[in-house]
């Protein structure tokens, strides 16, 4: 090995190891975002299929009550039902596009059009949003 | 240039060789490390899209032929 790569080998070893550390960081934030990420889109997806499953048995239920002659009473239960449905399909879509902002939000600290300030409070927001779903599940009877 | 002073270069460049080296590793790792995530995230956030999309026409589906078979019910009860 010659002098010169020698100096070239050691300039450029000092030069990545310097970058390693500085990027570090910012990749360790961005690891432990999509770790977070992840759990709260298996969240939501596993509250989507509950709901789904909830839905087929409690529209039996109201059908059920239908058949026995309470017409009037079934159709409060399914409103006052649609009302609690609706709070749940709300937290669940709004844990949804959370979710999708993030992606493009990574994406673009990523691609150097935002800044990685810009993911500074993402975590907590996503799991304040899978918090969300869970209680709005709880509250319509379906433990996830 | 001593003997000295280029045996210690070259005792420099061997750890920037081996610096380099675990560096490169430690990047690399790094990197599969994520293109793993990237890529289970990926599957996740469509099982999720879809998962959103077949509930919300499964339920509304549901919803719909119940509430048409209740006014049948109720047209039929106030007919009697």
């Amino acid at each position: 090995m010659s002098k010169r790569q020698s100096w070239a080998l050691m300039g450029a070893s000092a030069a990545l190891f310097v970058l390693a550390v500085m990027s570090a960081g910012c990749a360790t934030a961005v690891k432990d975002l999509k770790i977070v990420e992840n759990a709260t889109a298996e969240t939501v997806t596993l509250g989507y299929r509950a709901l789904n499953s909830f839905d087929t048995t409690k529209v039996q239920l109201i059908r059920a009550r239908a058949l026995t002659g309470d017409i009037g009473g079934s159709f409060t239960e399914l409103d006052a039902y649609v009302d609690l449905r609706t709070k749940v399909f709300t937290a669940l879509d709004t844990a949804e596009s959370l979710l999708n902002t993030t992606d493009k939000l990574i994406d673009a600290v990523a691609a150097g059009v935002e800044k990685p300030s810009a993911l500074v409070g993402q975590i907590p927001k996503l799991i304040q949003a899978a918090l969300d779903v869970k209680d709005a599940l709880t509250a319509l009877g379906v433990k996830l | 240039m001593t003997p000295d002073i280029a045996n210690l270069l070259n005792l420099a460049a061997e750890v920037g060789k081996g610096l380099y080296d675990i560096v490169s590793a430690a990047i690399t790792a790094k990197q599969e490390e994520l293109a793993a995530l990237n890529s289970r995230l990926a599957d996740t956030l469509a099982a999720m899209r879809g998962e959103r999309t077949k509930t919300h026409a499964d339920t509304a589906a549901r919803e719909a032929a119940l509430r048409a078979e209740l006014e049948a019910m109720k047209t039929k009860g106030e007919s009697k």
